[in-house]
């Protein structure tokens, strides 16, 4: 892969805590309360994001809602079309998904694929009464029509371009987000 | 905690022999992952959809072809079969026109066993499809030495410095042949045991212990793997009778006295009870033998999925 | 006189004296025979027919005691034709058939076609070996002293040796009464049936059926002890194993009449070559161990071992197409036996001498032929001019055999044949010589 470098940065560490604190609220308004409400991370940086995100709302409700994980890979629709052998992570769903609200959680909103094959994996599953999508970042190109319903923000990028987002749970030294070019 | 195919890029899986470290535990990781979809309400995926999978047994099995067939469909793969009885390798046709002609129906990943040792290496060489070997003749049996290492790693934690114990008919046994590679190459300890006329001469070359008793083998085990009195395959010259080998080398609880407290016990199957082993053990607290084949379908899903990125990624 | 066909060699080095030296003489040949080897050309040579061998090696035609014609019953494998001039080809002057064609050669009626059909052949000579029992199963003795005066040369226990050690016996004493040597495989069926490999490391990771060394080295001592016992000598056609070679360093301390032989290929190959389940590989007896190559060529250097077989046994490459173990054993070895034995040479790990007279003189006397082998006043004009620092790789489909199968494809070979004369005569090669074309 070439040396990526960045073009410019979305968030700092500061503005990414801001966004989850205020998609943690949209989260628990969205679903008029936590009844019923799970947050399903899509492997990997969904992952640590649905914990923040629990988090943000065990301190403002006082309720532990379930958290899952799932992996996406045996879903993808482009595993054969030669990009290098994916890495199949763990998926983790302990509480019956039937009739919760189910909120899918990822870092970037890209072309709709990822979230396509999470929503697959996840109804293999059970029967959940409604799936919501949450991003950090929508950056938009979408090629299936699939929207997010809570958003952290909203970005322009051209199609040369990726957003990279930085976690400390996935060993940055900071937490942050930007847009990369090819070097 | 992810499970890398990084390492996995495979062609064909024709044995452990010669297989790193690295690619081993990638492959139980993967294996690892491939079971949690067992275990879930819809116990499918739609990674190998239009993915083809032949079967083609040129030797009698039924768990093996049936393991493997559950592996397929949890991917989404179709698969076919071909098994020798009733076909046409009774009619004087080569295996490689067979195969030829299996080939020609587009199969992507071919899996067979075959009574001689090296017909999947021979396939390899004449055709495009990925082989898995499930088995030739004597020489090795891949699958099932990764369905046990999975097995062992799950219930002990880890496979380097274990004390394996490997008991019975290890010059006919192409589990034991697999075991011995896969297990050394991990960092186990590998004792043999079992009649002079089953523990072929020099064995100890590639990394196992020969022991003199059933109770050297045993003693602090962490793991005893039983292997199946193959009476189809042996002429009279290898033991006296039933009873004496069970006298002499069957598993009761009383030789697992000595073993690790801990210690599992495994048996590849099918089982003569009462011979290797006593329906006693291998119905006991310690016996493992039915998360083997649990983890047979894992570890036969994993090499499916790998493979299938071979063929893919070639087309 | 006038009507005397003459031919001179002119220039090369000519080997001479059990192949101890190589002198630079002209040899000079008339109606089919070596009249002499000089530095000074008679002058009523001078004009005569001549091959120029000026910086060649000229040697005497290189003799197999053990090669599978296929014919009769297996020619769409070889046939004596094409048998023949892959001989020549490969600077062989001499070829002893095999008994276990189909019919078995254990009556008279199969030598004699085999011998009206090497006459035809244009290339080396045939001599038939016969069966020392009938349909060589090793229970009745056959008509031993009809087979030799129909032409066969000796007489072969088979593959393996006979089962029945009484029956060793009679075989030694007969074959003693009608004057003929006795070639014994030296392995025990009991311990061998069934096997595919050599019974060692190799066989350790493949898990093949396998034989143990011992099963050539018991059926080695066992027969010494018969051919002793019947007063009379044996040849060990193939001994491969350092068990085999031990048995024959101590028969021969005992002063028991035995020679023996081994091949190209267990001189060049080890057990370590099956790994990739290479069906050319599957020969018998299976190929051995490093300890034991190095037995065999300690043996040749020795003159322990005093001949080379190429247990030339051709087969189609759809015959070779199959499982390992459902395989049939042998190898090509007539076109390259000599490249393969002379790149040994070149490596320093056998003496040159050792190798030509394995191919020459060694062979001679254990048909008990003081004519053939030899460049000598007197000896069958049986000669090769080799052009012997011509290095090349061997390539199957360059060779007039008919067999396909060809366990020293693509190794390096050293010296190259230029001229084969049999009987004083220079062999024609042509390409495709079948007289059958089963294709």
């Amino acid at each position: 892969m070439s040396q990526l470098k960045m073009a410019r940065r979305l968030m700092d560490s500061g503005g990414i805590q801001r966004a989850l604190d205020r998609m943690a609220i949209q989260l628990v308004e969205l679903n008029e309360g936590t009844e019923n409400l799970a947050l399903v991370g899509i492997h990997r940086a969904g992952v640590p994001l649905a914990q923040r995100l629990a988090d943000r709302i065990k301190r403002a409700e006082g309720v532990d809602v379930p958290i899952g994980m799932i992996d996406i890979t045996l879903y993808r629709d482009d595993v054969f079309i030669g990009l290098p052998q994916p890495v199949v992570g763990r998926t983790e769903l302990d509480f019956d998904v039937t009739n919760c609200t189910l909120v899918l959680i990822d870092d970037v909103l890209y072309t709709g694929r990822t979230v396509r094959a999470a929503l697959d994996a996840v109804m293999d599953f059970g029967r959940p009464d409604s799936i919501r999508l949450a991003v950090l970042v929508d950056r938009g190109h979408r090629e299936l029509p699939i929207a997010a319903d809570v958003v952290g923000a909203t970005v322009k990028t051209s199609k040369v371009e990726t957003v990279e987002i930085e976690l400390t749970e996935m060993g940055a030294a900071m937490d942050g987000a930007a847009v990369m070019v090819k070097a | 905690m992810t499970a890398g195919t990084g390492e996995l890029t495979f062609d064909h899986l024709l044995g452990l022999e010669g297989m790193d470290q690295t690619r081993i535990t990638a492959l139980l990781d993967l294996s690892q992952r491939m079971k949690e979809i067992g275990e879930r309400p819809l116990k499918k995926v739609p990674s190998l959809r239009g993915k083809t999978v032949c079967f083609f047994f040129v030797e009698p099995s039924t768990r093996t072809k049936m393991s493997f067939g559950v592996a397929a469909k949890r991917l989404s793969a179709d698969t076919m079969s071909l098994t020798a009885s009733g076909s046409s390798l009774k009619k004087g046709e080569t295996l490689l026109d067979t195969a030829m002609n299996l080939q020609a129906m587009g199969p992507d990943i071919l899996v067979i066993r075959h009574r001689a040792a090296g017909a999947p290496h021979f396939l390899s060489k004449h055709l495009s499809a990925s082989i898995v070997n499930a088995g030739d003749g004597r020489h090795e049996h891949p699958t099932q030495a990764l369905l046990d290492m999975l097995t062992i790693r799950e219930r002990l934690g880890r496979l380097e410095g274990l004390n394996v114990a490997i008991i019975g008919d290890i010059a006919n046994s192409r589990v034991a042949r697999s075991n011995i590679f896969g297990l050394t190459t991990m960092g186990a300890n590998v004792r043999l045991s079992g009649p002079a006329t089953m523990i072929p001469k020099g064995i100890d070359q590639l990394g196992a212990t020969v022991v003199p008793s059933i109770e050297d083998a045993t003693d602090g085990a962490d793991v005893v793997m039983m292997l199946r009195i193959q009476k189809e395959r042996m002429g009279s010259d290898l033991f006296p009778s039933d009873r004496e080998y069970h006298r002499q080398f069957g598993l009761t609880k009383d030789r697992l006295r000595n073993a690790k407290p801990n210690v599992i016990v495994m048996h590849p199957g099918p089982i003569n009870r009462g011979v290797e082993i006593t329906p006693e053990v291998a119905d006991g607290p310690n016996s493992v033998i039915l998360d083997q084949v649990t983890n047979g379908v894992a570890v036969r899903m994993a090499v499916l999925y790998v493979l299938a990125h071979r063929t893919g990624g070639a087309k | 006189m006038s009507t005397e066909t003459r031919l001179v060699i002119r220039g090369g080095r000519v080997v001479v004296d059990d192949a101890t030296k190589a002198v630079p003489a002209h040899v000079l040949v008339a109606d089919g025979r070596v009249t002499g080897i000089t530095n000074d050309l008679p002058s009523d040579w001078a004009s005569v027919d001549s091959i120029d061998a000026t910086g060649r090696l000229v040697a005497p035609g290189l003799i197999c005691l053990r090669t599978h014609v296929c014919e009769p019953g297996f020619e769409w494998r070889e046939d004596i034709r094409s048998a023949s001039q892959a001989a020549a080809a490969g600077g062989f002057t001499t070829i002893c058939a095999r008994p276990d064609t189909d019919p078995v050669n254990d009556v008279r009626a199969v030598t004699e076609q085999i011998v009206t059909r090497s006459q035809l052949a244009p290339g080396a000579h045939v001599f038939p070996v016969g069966a020392a029992t009938l349909g060589l199963k090793g229970e009745h003795l056959s008509e031993m002293g009809d087979l030799r005066d129909a032409g066969c040369v000796a007489v072969s226990t088979g593959e393996t040796s006979l089962r029945s050690t009484r029956m060793m016996r009679r075989v030694f004493e007969y074959a003693r009464s009608v004057g003929l040597p006795v070639f014994s495989s030296g392995e025990d069926s009991w311990l061998s049936n069934g096997t595919v490999m050599h019974e060692g490391q190799a066989s350790l990771r493949l898990g093949m059926s396998a034989v143990p060394p011992e099963g050539e080295a018991t059926a080695m001592f066992r027969d010494g002890l018969m051919a002793h016992l019947a007063e009379t000598s044996v040849h060990f056609q193939r001994v491969t194993t350092a068990a085999g070679v031990r048995v024959l360093r101590r028969l021969l301390e005992d002063g028991v009449q035995v020679t023996a032989g081994t091949t190209p290929h267990h001189l060049c190959f080890t057990e370590d070559d099956v790994a990739t389940f290479d069906t050319n590989t599957r020969v018998d007896p299976p190929l051995r161990s490093c300890a034991d190559v190095e037995a065999v060529r300690q043996a040749l250097r020795d003159g322990v071992i005093t001949t080379i077989a190429t247990d030339h046994s051709p087969m189609t490459s759809i015959e070779k197409l199959v499982e390992y173990e459902f395989c049939e054993p042998g190898t090509t070895g007539l076109e390259s036996a000599l490249g393969a034995l002379l790149n040994l040479v070149r490596e320093g790990s056998l003496p040159l001498n050792r190798v030509l007279s394995a191919l020459t003189t060694g062979p001679a006397n254990v048909l008990r032929r003081h004519d053939l082998g030899r460049i000598a006043e007197g000896a069958v004009a049986d000669i090769i001019v080799v052009q012997d620092s011509i290095s090349w790789r061997a390539k199957g489909e360059q060779m007039l055999t008919s067999g396909e199968n060809q366990l020293f494809e693509g190794r390096e070979m050293i010296g190259q044949v230029e001229v084969t004369l049999v009987d004083g005569e220079q062999v024609e090669l042509t390409p495709g010589g079948r007289n059958v074309d089963f294709r």
